[in-house]
């Protein structure tokens, strides 16, 4: 893709721009309460677009446009019946629970309402996700700038790195929300601008359905007939070709890990906890909820249009980038790039400033330094960030060394295998006042157990030796450890806490959900 | 095979055999479930308690929305 110096304008403007709205939010960052959750005075507006933005990746509107340009709209129910729901429940149920609490992070809450060995286990599983992920965003986003326009690799991982390294570590939660704000509006924008060009360009709705039947056809015609008419329905047969099935959809993603994100994950829920009242921390749920519902018009479309477009392409991952450089005159590209930055450096932010979160008060302030005053947490939580900045470099040119693609699955996995088993937990822990310390952390690592011995009896050289067929026939099957190590934590979470003496009143009062209980915001 | 291949064959049949508008429908009742319940929300819980609010200053509101959005887009696509 060929770039005029206007389009590389509008992207300096960009990158200056945000730059400088974190320096000058870092102005006002004067502890570590202010570092890790903007000093509770983050309104709700710029934290529901904040999550919008932070759900969103760089690889994310490449690949989803690639994907829909594969398999169809189906792709957009990751960000649809996979988001939408969770945050309304997490809105109403999860997050006030967790806002009053006044905790920093998830794993501190869940000290609060069971032991510390919760805690610990959970802040661990998500310490090694969020640092090791750190490093993968960096090369997988580089590698593709790389792939798009050229850029040497290593400058990208290190520009990436730095450019978010700077105002992150100068503003902290405030600086990756604000900053988000703008990624939000520019990645909207910029999605939005291809979207509308590339359906002007094909008559209108009803030019892209004919073009998109027509190149099915076509396909059908040169022997592809399993991909007909899928790209544009939502729910697909279990014995789909695709990466679909509506089984795998509705159970996995829809109940299991669209609700682990949204209610579990650190890098998520942080920024609801920095929210001014209790009423915003939940509102900014709802926005974001709001927002979601727009996200596969503008990242999913797009591959449909490019499939109408350019039906013959050799790698879906080309449908976005190809119809940027059809379609885009010269310094809207340099929008479009600067909306894939955007999205890039709105996750890795995030993920490190949680990551950062996550160390110091769940590892350090919690088992070395208990007595740390506020102004001292502001500088170790620095010191962190730098240190989670280097290793991500460190990790992402780790990676590039090794094989990309099959160290990015590792950790696809890696997640899965927690995912499951921390929803259960918490699930337990916010909704069933009977669930206790000893049940929740035997549920979480009898459920890691299960994904684990799932993941290792599916390998092929395990399966071969022990003579028997595979034990899911889907090549990457994330999605099922999550569903069966859910079902395994929640069952042994039950029964152990039913075994074992409940905890006292006094201690999980306000830390379970009642229905009727009056909203303290 | 063993006993966990037949459970997953068994399980993978049984959802195989489940017709595809049944399908459909139940990707539709989430949203239309989740509805119900945000509309059955006590008012503490979707208004700011401690200061007047406004009309717009109602989540149940926003979150039917949202909801409906998601109804719509189940039922057309």
């Amino acid at each position: 893709m060929s770039f005029h110096w206007v389009d590389y304008l509008v992207l300096l403007a960009y990158l200056v721009g945000t730059v400088a709205l974190g320096l000058f939010i870092g102005r006002r960052v004067h502890t570590g309460s202010d570092f890790f959750l903007g000093g509770r005075r983050l309104p709700w507006w710029a934290i529901g677009m904040s999550l919008v933005a932070t759900d969103i990746g760089g690889t994310d509107i490449i690949g989803v446009g690639g994907q829909a340009y594969t398999h169809g709209m189906a792709v957009g129910n990751f960000e649809w019946i996979g988001c939408v729901p969770a945050m309304i429940v997490a809105a109403f149920i999860f997050v006030p629970l967790f806002w009053r609490a006044g905790v920093v992070t998830i794993p501190e809450f869940l000290e609060r309402r069971f032991n510390v060995g919760v805690r610990t286990a959970l802040a661990l599983c998500w310490l090694l996700f969020m640092a090791c992920n750190l490093g993968i965003m960096l090369y997988a986003s580089a590698k593709m700038m790389h792939g798009l326009f050229e850029w040497n690799l290593l400058l990208c991982v290190m520009l990436t790195a730095g450019l978010v390294g700077i105002y992150t570590l100068a503003g902290g939660l405030a600086a990756v929300v604000y900053t988000d704000v703008i990624q939000c509006v520019i990645m909207i924008g910029g999605c939005l601008m291809v979207l509308v060009i590339g359906l002007v360009d094909l008559g209108g709705v009803d030019g892209l359905l004919a073009a998109v039947r027509e190149a099915e056809s076509a396909r059908s015609a040169a022997g592809a007939a399993s991909e007909e008419l899928q790209h544009t329905r939502l729910v697909l047969p279990v014995d789909t070709e695709s990466p679909y099935p509506w089984t795998g959809v509705l159970f996995g993603l829809g109940l299991i890990l669209g609700p682990a994100y949204w209610i579990g994950n650190q890098a998520i829920v942080q920024r609801s906890l920095g929210a001014r009242t209790e009423f915003e921390a939940k509102a900014s749920y709802i926005w974001g909820a709001l927002l979601k519902n727009l996200v596969p018009f503008i990242v999913a479309v797009p591959g449909l249009i490019a499939l109408a477009r350019f039906p013959h392409l050799s790698d879906g991952d080309l449908a976005f980038p190809t119809l940027v450089s059809h379609l885009l005159p010269v310094g809207l590209r340099g929008l479009f790039l600067a909306a894939f930055l955007a999205a890039l450096m709105s996750s890795v932010d995030s993920y490190l400033n949680s990551s950062a979160t996550v160390l110091t008060n769940d590892i350090y302030k919690r088992f070395f330094r208990p007595d740390i005053n506020d102004a001292q947490m502001l500088k170790v939580g620095r010191v962190v960030t730098v240190c989670f900045m280097v290793w991500g470099v460190g990790f992402a040119l780790i990676v590039s060394l090794i094989e990309g693609r099959g160290i990015y699955t590792i950790f696809q996995t890696l997640m899965a295998f927690f995912q499951g088993p921390a929803l259960a937990v918490i699930l337990a822990g916010l909704l069933w006042k009977r669930a206790n310390g000893v049940g929740a952390l035997t549920g979480f690592l009898g459920g890691v157990a299960c994904s684990v011995t799932l993941f290792t009896l599916n390998q092929e050289s395990v399966y071969t030796a022990l003579g028997w067929p595979p034990l899911f026939r889907v090549s990457e099957p994330f999605l099922y450890f999550s569903i069966w190590a859910f079902l395994v934590a929640a069952v042994l979470l039950v029964t152990i806490s039913l075994l074992t003496r409940p905890e006292p009143e006094s201690k999980i009062a306000g830390l379970v959900y009642r229905r009727r209980e009056a909203s303290a915001s | 095979m063993t006993p966990l291949h037949q459970f997953g064959a068994w399980l993978r049949g049984l959802f195989l055999a489940v017709p595809m508008n049944l399908a459909e429908l139940l990707f539709l009742l989430v949203p239309v479930l989740l509805l119900w319940w945000v509309l059955k929300l006590p008012e503490t819980q979707v208004r700011p308690v401690d200061r007047p609010s406004s009309r717009g200053e109602n989540l149940r509101a926003w979150a039917a929305l949202a909801l409906l959005f998601q109804i719509l887009i189940y039922w057309f696509l």
